[in-house]
């Protein structure tokens, strides 16, 4: 019984609660510890917990010191942060979307879940059941309710959204839409729930229960949409105007017209048929449950979600705000990587404008995409290393990058993203991991060609050779068989000028072009000037017999990265 | 008539002065421009993948053309990408096919035709040389300027069709002229700064951009003009490595479109890095 108690009974909040919140203290602080200590980018740019503390704590007060920076972080506070005015000025449904569900977050945090301690404090006459905090509660569950239908919509028609939203995302949605839908039903319930208006009246009620009891149910049963099960009560004018009275005198002062309730009272119509099944088996209780529990979940999710967002985004903005790209101390800018990670809300924006981000197409790798990127170099920053298959892959994305910065500046959370991205190829350099092509470059650099000797089995290799088959098969490839060996290239290339070698094989474009004439393919590959080509097109544009030479150059160098990454 | 300006990818955080000048500068020559929501020009990813090249270029192309405006590059490497991309999808028709087949899953249709222009044919084929030379308030008389043309918009030139005479081009000293300058006759003025090698062989990528700095001191350069964004950022970084080596500063690399912008009077510095 005393256990069964624990489940359904009062202390069911309490433990729930206490729980939830240390859930959420532990997670905070652990994150805390983490903004300081953590660190992306090179090992060699790591700094001392102590030390970032240290400027942090420095950089804090440079700000309270200075009256233009007071002025400045009171103006981004404002116009960024409480307005997101940046936001406004990118996407008109995307700020709708989110003032919806931030604003009325905030009110229905603030003024309904805390009321105990803000809405009793500063409203002397604060009751959850008089107007204007009933309706005020309505219009600030519609507001989420309604942000919560535009994310949805966006997240399910932007193809681009589509493709990098997960269930994290879904799951947020889902929990917050849970938070929402428990709460109208939990009121609509409460508003049709004769369990709830015996309460009221035993506790707050002083009348005849013989005479002024029915006339009080009647008036509650046709103006208030209280449904009595079992119970068949007289409505008469007299009985009506009698109820009222005893209203007045009982009920009012705390209780308006649930009709002000302008989500509830509808569904509490809704549902009206099921009252009896409602109320018999007091399903106001459960909705209830249903809610505490979804905002205890939601607590103790927050410090490891996305929702952890709703902390971290204020400051990342106010940073950008009053710092923008540029930061002083190297802690500080060590401190800001790893606490943007945090801050990064998974809404897409950078990966929607991203110049390369289109190239998800052609070479199906996710970390083409910034945002994905920031997901993933902030769960390995916090103990979820990468396999080296999946590090290769991620180097492959990161360098794809161009570091055009237009995520930063599109960034509403105010990220310095392109930090970010440097430290983070700093990084991919130092673990052997660079752009794709310097790596390719080495390898074939280094590569001494196969001697076939005299012992090799002697045979014919059947079909075509496939490097040639794949020139003669594009436009620009197929033009090499019409060199004659002038050497009008090798004339013209700017590096064989610098290097003024054309004895060793491989360190002029003609010979490149005979090597693949002759089917030595994997030796034109091989050839220094392919890796060493600056593309100024010199060759090319001075070629009798039309061979694009230098793009058949970039062709060989695709071909290596296709056999790399079979793209 | 009205441009797509096509700053690049490299002015959003490293040379953001580029497109900050040009504005200014075609707002005073009444040339009008907008700027759309493109991407990058494929350049960077040509090595990797001719594809991937093609569709960021071709991806441009139809934004613009949904727009129903001719681009404008700031960068000769943008400019020749776009143009090189507009030629393979003009004689090839399966990677047109597959391009559009990408480009339609996000709404976007190229069809071709859309005229692309740099800075530089811009000013000298579609704006009045009265106009410009109107507009030069202080005449930059006496200055020596070395025109360093770029590759990727000069060559190929059946391709990118940038000068009529690529062996022997006059495009950038022409224009250079109607501020007042002079131009210098600069024997690398045609040559690679060297910055498509500068993370893959900084060997070769620094003898590139020092032999450009010193050749064109010798022919009494007072300063380089750039109209490119990576040459100009060679430029800062072989700059950076001579300043670093303790020797003497060698002359400045200016942009264009600063360079007009000072003639004009738009620009007190045409140093500015922002």
């Amino acid at each position: 019984m005393a256990f069964y108690d624990l489940l359904t009974g009062p202390m069911l909040y309490t433990w729930s609660f206490f729980i939830a919140l240390a859930i959420f203290l532990i997670g905070i602080i652990y994150r805390l510890i983490g903004f300081f200590r953590l660190t992306i980018g090179p090992t060699r740019t790591e700094v001392p917990a102590a030390d970032r503390i240290k400027a942090f704590l420095a950089g804090l007060f440079g700000i309270i010191v200075s009256p233009a920076r007071i002025f400045h972080f009171f103006k981004t506070l404002i116009l960024d942060v409480v307005l997101q005015l940046p936001l406004m000025r990118q996407n008109r449904l995307k700020w709708v979307m989110h003032i919806c569900i931030y604003w009325g977050f905030a009110w229905l945090f603030f003024f309904h879940a805390l009321e105990g301690y803000i809405s009793e404090v500063i409203f002397s006459n604060y009751m959850s059941t008089l107007n204007p905090f009933m309706a005020l509660r309505n219009m600030a569950g519609v507001m989420v309710m309604g942000g919560i239908a535009i994310a949805i919509y966006r997240r399910r028609t932007h193809f681009r959204l589509k493709q990098i939203s997960t269930h994290h995302d879904y799951l947020a949605i889902a929990l917050l839409a849970l938070i929402m839908i428990s709460g109208f039903g939990l009121e609509a319930a409460k508003i049709i729930s004769s369990g709830v208006f015996n309460d009221m009246v035993e506790e707050y009620g002083f009348m005849d229960y013989d005479e002024e009891l029915p006339a009080l149910k009647a008036v509650w049963q046709e103006e208030y949409n209280v449904y009595f099960p079992g119970e068949s009560i007289p409505v008469t004018p007299e009985i009506i105007e009698l109820g009222r009275m005893i209203n007045e005198d009982n009920c009012a002062a705390c209780h308006a017209n649930p009709r002000w309730a302008f989500v509830s009272y509808p569904a509490s119509l809704a549902i009206k048929p099921a009252a009896g099944f409602f109320n018999r088996n007091r399903l106001d209780v459960l909705l209830l449950n249903i809610h505490f529990l979804s905002c205890f979940i939601a607590l103790a999710y927050l410090p490891f979600s996305k929702f952890l967002h709703i902390l971290t985004t204020p400051v990342s903005l106010m940073i950008s705000g009053l710092a923008g790209q540029q930061i002083k101390r190297d802690e500080n800018k060590a401190t800001r990587r790893i606490f943007d990670l945090s801050a990064c809300t998974q809404c897409g924006t950078c990966t929607s404008h991203c110049a390369v981000g289109p190239l998800f197409e052609i070479f199906d790798n996710p970390w083409v995409f910034p945002s994905e990127r920031v997901t993933r170099i902030r769960e390995s920053a916090w103990g979820r290393p990468m396999d080296p298959e999946l590090k290769e892959a991620f180097s492959q994305g990161s360098f794809i990058c161009t570091m055009c910065n237009k995520c930063s500046q599109l960034c509403p959370a105010g990220l310095n993203l392109q930090d970010i991205w440097q430290a983070t190829r700093g990084r991919l350099a130092e673990e052997s991991l660079p752009d794709p092509v310097i790596r390719m470059r080495e390898r074939r650099q280094k590569r001494k060609p196969e001697k076939a000797g005299l012992e090799a089995p002697v045979a014919i290799k059947p079909g075509e050779n496939p490097v040639v088959a794949s020139l003669k098969s594009s436009l620009q490839g197929a033009t090499f068989s019409q060199c004659y060996t002038c050497l009008t290239c090798t004339s013209t290339c700017p590096v064989v000028g610098v290097t003024g070698e054309t004895q060793a094989f491989g360190s002029a474009p003609h010979q490149v072009i005979h090597a693949l004439i002759l089917g030595q393919t994997d030796l034109a590959k091989d050839a220094s000037i392919v890796w060493d080509c600056l593309t100024c097109y010199k060759c090319q544009e001075n070629c009798p017999q039309g061979v694009r030479i230098t793009d058949i150059f970039y062709q060989l160098r695709n071909m290596e990265y296709h056999q790399e990454f079979g793209i | 008539m009205k441009y797509a300006l096509f700053s690049g990818c490299r002015t959003g955080f490293d040379i953001p002065q580029h497109p900050r000048s040009a504005k200014a500068v075609l707002s005073r020559l009444n040339v009008a421009v907008e700027e759309l929501d493109f991407g990058c020009c494929g350049y960077p990813v040509k090595e990797k993948n001719l594809d991937a090249f093609l569709l960021l270029a071709i991806r441009n192309l139809a934004i613009a053309q949904a727009h129903h405006l001719p681009v404008l590059t700031l960068c000769k490497c943008c400019f020749g990408s776009l143009k090189q991309a507009d030629h393979y999808f003009q004689n090839d028709s399966e990677k047109r096919v597959m391009i559009n087949r990408i480009l339609e899953k996000e709404g976007l249709h190229y069809i071709g035709g859309v005229k692309i222009h740099h800075i530089l044919t811009l000013l000298d084929r579609e704006v009045d040389t009265g106009i410009i030379q109107r507009s030069v308030a202080h005449p930059l008389n006496g200055i020596k300027v070395a025109a360093s043309y770029g590759c990727h918009a000069l060559r190929p030139s059946t391709i990118t069709g940038f000068d009529d005479h690529p062996n022997a081009p006059t495009i950038f000293e022409r224009i250079i002229a109607l501020t007042g300058a002079e131009t210098v006759n600069w024997s690398k003025r045609l040559e690679c700064c060297g910055n498509p090698l500068l993370e893959k062989n900084s060997t070769l990528a620094r003898d590139f951009i020092l032999k450009k700095y010193e050749t064109a001191e010798q022919e009494g350069a007072d300063i380089i003009c750039t109209a490119c964004n990576y040459c100009h950022m060679q430029y800062e970084y072989g700059r950076d490595l001579i300043l670093k080596s303790g020797s003497k500063s060698p002359i400045p690399a200016i942009l264009l479109t600063q360079l007009l912008g000072r003639a004009m009077g738009l620009e007190k510095d045409w140093t500015a890095k922002k």
